[in-house]
C-alpha cells in the first residue's frame, strides 16, 4: 500500500520553498506530500529479531496436556496505518521439534491483556499457523508471513499513556499507543508430549500492499 | 508547558491527487504532510529489537549488557523491556535490580519482582530518561543483578517512548499546523507554513529510520565467560544461522540499504595477533570484515549493504528473498581466544 507516487523519496532543495519563490504545484505534490507519505510508509520498525547463539539450547515447556502452549510473548508496540489497521508484522520463525512428530506452530499478535487462548482461534488476521515435523533446526514456511490487527483490534489495543516531551523528565503530556504482544505457541498434535524449540524469530513492521 | 506540533496515534497520509497543476494550492494535503512527518518522528523507534539472551544469572551476581545505539533526536525517554523469571527467591520468583545509563550520564537503578513462570507475559518496563537529546551514537548499558534468587533473562528490548508533541526546534522538528490551514498565507516561516514543512520533511527523512535492525549483547566480561568465544582459526558462526534484515527504501533507484554495525569485542592473546568478525548478507554475498586487535573490550564499527524494501511486494521483501546476514568470527591463531560481547546493527541517517 505505497502511499507515495514514486515508492521513494525525491530529493529537493528546501530553498525552493523560500520566501518570494512561486509555489509550484508539482513541487508541493512530489517533494512535500508524496515524500511525507513515503516517510510514513517506511517508518515501520524492526520489533523482534534474533537467532540464538551457536551451541545455545533452549528449554521448551513441558507439554503433557498437548494443548497449545505459549513459548514466548514479546511486548510489541505496533504502528498504526492511516486507515486504522496496524502495520503488517512480517514474521519468520525458526526452530525444531524434539522428535519427528507433527507439531502446530502459531504466531499471534494480540492486544496486551486480550491475548486469547490460542486453541480457541481458528482464523484471524492476527494469527498464522504452520505444521512441522522437522527435528532439524530451520526456518519454518508459513503460507502467509504476516499478521496484523484490524481496526477493531487496534482500538482494543490502544492505551493511554503519559509521556515526557523534554529531557530529564520534563513537560509531560498525554498520548495513546497501540500496545500488543507478539507470541509464539505450539501444540503436539500426536499427544506424545513432544517439545518444540524456538531458535529464532524475526518480526518487522511493513505498511503492506 | 511548551508548545509543539501534535503527534498522532496513527499515520497521516496526504492526498496527492488533490494537488494538480493549474489548481489552487490548498492547505489540507500540506497539513497532512506535516502531521505525517511528526507522526513518523514522534512515535518512537525500536532501538533494540527484542532478542533472547537465554542466560542465567545466579543470586548475588550481575551481567552488564552494552549496546551502541543511535536514537532519534526526538528521543527523551528510553523504555527497556526485560523478560525475566527467577527461582529460589523469597517472593516465589526472584528480585532483580536494573541499572541503566547512556554514555555515563544519569544512572537509573530500580528493583523489580519477577515471577517463576517461563516466558512471562508481563515484562519489566524500566525507563531511562535522557539528560540531553543527541544525534550521535550512544553507548547504552543495562546491568541486571540477581538480588534474591537465580534469574533467567529471556528477553531484552528497548524502544523510544512516543511523544505527544514535538517542539518547534531543530532537534524535534515540530511544525505549527495552524499555519497550514485554509486562508493562511504561504511563506517560509521557521517551523511554520510551507517553508517550515519543507524543512520538516527533510528532517523526518533523516530521523524516521529503522533505528534498530538487529541488536545482540551478552555480558561484557571475559572473566565470567558470558561473552561468546572462539579459539579456532577457521570461521565460526556466532549465531545458529544468518539473521534476516531489511532496510528502508530511500530513493527511486535504491535496491539496497546501508547498515552501520558496531561490535564490542576483545582479543585475549598476543599484541601482534588479531581476530576477525565478519558479516555476509545473502543479497550481495560480499563479506565485510572487522579486525579485532585489543586485549580489552572495545567498540569496532563498519558498514555493509542489505536489501531495501520493495513496496510492491506483499511482505516488502525484494525478489522474495530473506536477506540473511551471516555473522562469523575467528582468530588468527588456533590457540587464541576472541570474545564478542555485542553486535549492534542499525540504519544511520542518510
Amino acid at each position: 500500500m505505497s502511499n507515495s507516487i514514486f515508492d521513494s523519496y525525491i530529493r529537493f532543495p528546501t530553498s525552493a520553498f523560500g520566501d518570494n519563490y512561486p509555489v509550484d504545484t508539482s513541487y508541493v505534490r512530489d517533494c512535500i506530500v508524496s515524500n511525507a507519505n513515503h516517510i510514513c510508509d517506511e517508518a515501520g520498525q524492526q520489533r523482534i529479531n534474533f537467532v540464538t547463539r551457536t551451541g545455545q539450547t533452549l528449554n521448551g515447556d513441558e507439554n503433557t496436556a498437548d494443548q497449545f502452549q505459549r513459548i514466548i510473548a514479546w511486548k510489541c508496540p505496533v504502528s498504526v496505518r492511516s486507515d486504522g489497521e496496524s502495520y503488517r508484522i512480517v514474521f519468520r520463525v525458526r526452530g525444531y521439534c524434539q522428535a519427528a512428530v507433527n507439531i502446530k506452530v502459531r504466531v499471534i499478535l494480540a492486544p496486551v491483556g486480550r491475548m486469547s487462548a490460542a486453541a480457541e482461534i481458528t482464523s484471524a488476521t492476527y494469527m498464522q499457523e504452520v505444521t512441522t515435523n522437522s527435528a532439524a533446526d530451520g526456518w519454518l514456511t508459513f503460507s502467509t508471513d504476516y499478521v496484523y490487527l484490524s481496526q477493531a483490534d487496534v482500538l482494543n489495543a490502544t492505551q493511554s499513556l503519559s509521556v515526557y516531551n523534554a529531557v530529564a523528565g520534563a513537560d509531560r503530556g498525554g498520548t495513546t499507543f497501540c500496545d500488543t504482544l507478539l507470541s509464539v505457541w505450539y501444540q503436539d498434535t500426536t499427544a506424545s508430549s513432544t517439545l518444540f524449540y524456538l531458535t529464532g524469530l524475526h518480526a518487522r513492521e511493513y505498511v503492506g500492499t | 508547558m511548551t508548545s509543539g506540533g501534535p503527534v498522532s496515534n496513527q499515520a497521516v497520509i496526504g492526498d496527492t491527487d488533490a494537488i494538480l497543476a493549474g489548481n489552487t494550492v490548498v492547505g489540507t494535503p500540506i497539513e497532512s504532510a506535516a502531521l505525517g512527518c511528526m507522526w513518523a518522528m514522534g512515535r518512537g523507534a525500536q532501538l533494540i529489537p527484542s532478542y533472547m539472551p537465554a542466560e542465567t544469572i545466579t543470586e548475588g551476581n550481575s551481567v552488564r549488557y552494552r549496546f551502541m545505539l543511535r536514537p532519534r533526536s526526538q528521543c527523551v525517554d528510553m523504555v527497556w523491556v526485560i523478560n525475566a523469571r527467577g527461582t529460589g527467591g523469597a517472593v516465589g520468583g526472584a528480585i532483580i535490580e536494573l541499572t541503566t545509563d547512556v554514555d555515563g550520564g544519569t544512572v537509573t537503578t530500580k528493583q523489580y519482582s519477577v515471577g517463576d513462570q517461563p516466558f512471562t507475559v508481563w515484562p519489566v518496563l524500566h525507563h531511562q530518561l535522557l539528560d540531553t537529546v543527541s544525534t550521535s551514537v550512544m553507548d547504552a548499558r543495562i546491568t541486571i543483578e540477581a538480588i534474591d534468587g537465580d534469574v533467567v533473562v529471556d528477553g531484552i528490548a528497548c524502544y523510544e517512548a512516543p511523544r505527544s508533541k514535538l517542539a518547534y526546534t531543530a532537534n524535534d522538528g515540530g511544525i505549527d499546523p495552524t499555519t497550514l490551514r485554509f486562508r493562511n498565507p504561504i511563506y517560509n516561516g521557521s517551523r511554520k507554513s510551507l517553508g517550515g514543512v519543507a524543512t520538516t520533511v527533510t528532517k523526518a527523512f533523516s530521523s524516521a529510520r529503522k533505528a534498530g535492525l538487529f541488536m545482540w549483547a551478552t555480558g561484557d566480561t571475559t572473566g565470567t565467560c558470558q561473552a561468546s568465544t572462539t579459539s579456532t582459526s577457521s570461521s565460526n558462526g556466532l549465531f545458529r544461522a544468518g539473521v534476516p534484515m531489511l532496510g528502508r527504501k530511500l530513493y527511486t533507484s535504491s535496491t539496497t540499504a546501508t547498515v552501520t554495525v558496531y561490535v564490542q569485542a576483545a582479543y585475549a592473546t598476543g599484541a601482534a595477533r588479531t581476530g576477525s568478525v565478519t558479516f555476509t548478507p545473502v543479497s550481495s554475498g560480499s563479506t565485510t570484515t572487522l579486525t579485532i586487535n585489543q586485549p580489552t573490550f572495545e567498540w569496532y564499527n563498519t558498514t555493509f549493504t542489505i536489501d531495501c524494501t520493495d513496496l510492491t511486494a506483499t511482505d516488502g521483501r525484494r525478489s522474495t528473498r530473506w536477506d540473511d546476514v551471516t555473522v562469523n568470527f575467528y582468530t588468527q591463531n588456533a590457540a587464541d581466544t576472541l570474545y564478542v560481547a555485542s553486535v549492534c546493527c542499525f540504519e544511520d541517517e542518510p
